[in-house]
């Protein structure tokens, strides 16, 4: 009875409370699983609908794939960038304003490891509703997959780049408000304009070069080829862009962990 | 074992502070200042608060309740108030309400709108800005594509389409939202308390809506005269359907906000429900482009006859009659007044 229990020894990586984060954000969005999976799922059947339904007799192919094929896989990104983007930075501002953000503040946990933990559960929301939508989409859509490196590499890499801002924002937020003026005003802006419903080569010229820089271009058009294995550039050239923000965000998340920007006093 | 022992040893020392309080009970009436004042049957305690009357071994401070000791020059026994009211002769009447109870049906309205109109970034800014991104990026996905729409050119058809479709998902969020927030953080019990008739609340509400709907909905326009430079052709109508539209939402979301428990529930029904009615009901297409018999139900829809009324009110241009469409989203306020009006006469989901 004397004895009092040793603490726990804890390695180079806290596995346990790592994997104990993870599970925390993915519960966290499994238990309003109607708003945080099927309603997506839903509404992005719904835009194919929409979509083909009005302009399907007048855009019969782009860049030579029919419409619906071109759509799909752009849709099915649209969809999971943003359901990775709400699942951290909802998680982090509801934390924030609710106060139980010292849960994850308090335990054995690096900067690295809060960083994985939280976006790893993001990315799971963005997998878990692609997965779904792509398996919906299937009963109106035909089509094969081309080559499945890009489809599993961005769907990942595009779930964890969405993440990752989600997580930036979240810490930057002080309320709803901010959070939503970012997702109305920055993500989905992107998400829409980025390619998912066009070829940038439609774009005019400025716009053109513009959408080059932008990488959520690369995301979708990577993740297209997969599909389809028709691009609008350099196949390799989006992995290496994608696994350059994907690095550079995570960095600056750990740094902002690491000193505690908004979030210690 | 030491451990254990702990809390029966800091219950003595805790003891003393009960008995104090007990004492306080048998005088109920008095204010805290005023029974310091007066001497003390009970066993003098050793808490802060008692001791200051006492002469204090340690230096005095300069705590405001020393102040409480000393006999005051005032009337000591007597409440501030008393004097202040004692003039006053008459107790304030009641408002005397007649048939209808304006200022509580206004302030309702009023309440209700200037919370939609202070978070404008979500409320006004963002639905706008969707619309105008659906334009664009119809645009872009035609790509230079002849394309007429149920008789007209597709920018035309669209950007009313997309009016309407911001003015019909504004007044359904304006009523949902707000009673869902109202009912989860307990605020609702602000509107069941007020001297109001479920006819006056539900009136409130869905006015509140529909003008909320219809300043989205101009502003909406606003953002869209880039893609489709035309005064509208029939502005009385165009208002009509859109005040309807906002207002018929504005029931629904009423409706849905009673129903809903929590934001899981409320989010159901605008995913599943209202945005899949709204979409499917010619925004975007013509309805004829449905196969037929899908057709039969979206023509049955009300929304279809305030998208196709704001078309009118637009372009001129229009699919059915715009006095059916009149008639059908009168009737369909109608009935979603009833609802929403026995709900809140029974008190669903609000009174136990």
């Amino acid at each position: 009875m004397t004895d009092t229990p040793a603490p726990r020894r804890i390695g180079a990586v806290n596995w346990l409370g790592l994997w104990t984060l993870y599970l925390k954000e993915v519960q966290r969005f499994v238990a309003v699983k109607t708003q945080a999976i099927i309603a997506p799922v839903v509404t992005t059947l719904l835009f194919l609908a929409v979509f083909t339904l009005a302009l399907g007799r007048a855009v019969e192919m782009v860049n030579g794939v029919p419409f619906a094929q071109f759509l799909a896989p752009g849709l099915v990104m649209m969809a999971m960038v943003q359901n990775a983007f709400a699942n951290t930075s909802s998680s982090l501002v509801i934390s924030k304003v609710q106060g139980n953000i010292v849960d994850i503040l308090m335990p054995p946990l690096s900067p690295a490891e809060l960083t994985v933990g939280i976006a790893l559960g993001g990315t799971t929301r963005g997998l878990v509703v692609g997965a779904a939508t792509l398996a919906g989409m299937r009963a109106f859509v035909e089509f094969g997959i081309h080559d499945v490196f890009f489809v599993l590499f961005h769907a990942f890499a595009a779930s964890l780049m969405l993440s990752l801002l989600g997580m930036i924002g979240g810490i930057w937020a002080d309320k709803f408000d901010h959070m939503a003026a970012v997702t109305n005003f920055v993500i989905t802006p992107f998400a829409f304009l980025s390619g998912t419903f066009y070829s940038i080569q439609r774009l005019p010229g400025l716009f053109q070069t513009l959408a080059h820089l932008n990488p959520f271009f690369y995301m979708i058009d990577g993740f297209r080829y997969g599909f389809t294995g028709v691009t609008d550039t350099a196949p390799m050239l989006g992995v290496a862009v994608m696994v350059g923000i994907d690095t550079v965000l995570a960095l600056i998340c750990w740094r902002l962990f690491a000193t505690g920007y908004k979030l210690k006093a | 074992m030491t451990r254990r022992r702990a809390p029966d040893d800091a219950a003595p020392s805790s003891r003393p502070q009960d008995g104090v309080r007990e004492p306080r009970k048998t005088a109920p009436s008095s204010r805290p200042q005023d029974g310091v004042r007066e001497p003390r049957k009970t066993a003098p305690s050793s808490r802060p608060q008692d001791g200051v009357c006492e002469p204090r071994k340690t230096a005095p401070s300069s705590r405001p309740q020393d102040g409480v000791c000393e006999p005051r020059k005032t009337a000591p026994s007597s409440h501030p108030q008393d004097g202040v009211r004692e003039p006053r002769k008459t107790a304030p009447r009641a408002r005397h309400i007649g048939w209808v109870n304006r200022i509580g049906l206004w302030t309702l309205f009023w309440r209700d709108l200037l919370r939609d109109l202070e978070i404008w970034k979500i409320t006004i800014a963002a639905p706008a800005l969707q619309a105008v991104l659906f334009a664009l990026i119809f645009r872009l996905a035609l790509g230079g594509a002849n394309l007429t729409m149920g008789g007209l050119d597709f920018s035309a058809f669209l950007v009313p389409g997309l009016v309407a479709l911001v003015v019909l998902e504004r007044g359904f969020e304006s009523t949902a939202y707000m009673m869902v927030y109202d009912k989860l953080e307990g605020m609702i019990t602000d509107v069941i308390g007020a001297p109001l008739t479920p006819a006056e609340m539900v009136t409130g509400f869905a006015v509140m809506a529909a003008v909320s709907a219809v300043i989205t909905g101009i502003a909406t326009w606003f953002a869209l005269l880039p893609f489709l430079v035309a005064a509208p052709a029939a502005p009385v109508l165009l208002l009509a359907f859109a005040f309807g539209g906002g207002m018929m939402m504005g029931l629904v979301g009423l409706a849905g906000g009673l129903w809903a428990d929590k934001w899981d529930h409320i989010s159901a029904v605008q995913s599943f429900v209202v945005i899949p009615g709204i979409y499917m009901s010619g925004v975007f297409f013509s309805l004829d482009r449905l196969p037929a018999d899908i057709r039969v139900v979206a023509e049955l829809n009300p929304v279809y006859y305030v998208i196709d009324g704001v078309r009118f009110g637009l372009t001129g241009g229009a699919e059915a009659d715009p006095r059916t469409g009149l008639a059908v989203v009168a009737a369909a306020v109608a009935a979603l007044w009833l609802l929403c009006w026995r709900l809140l006469a029974t008190g669903y989901k609000l009174k136990p």
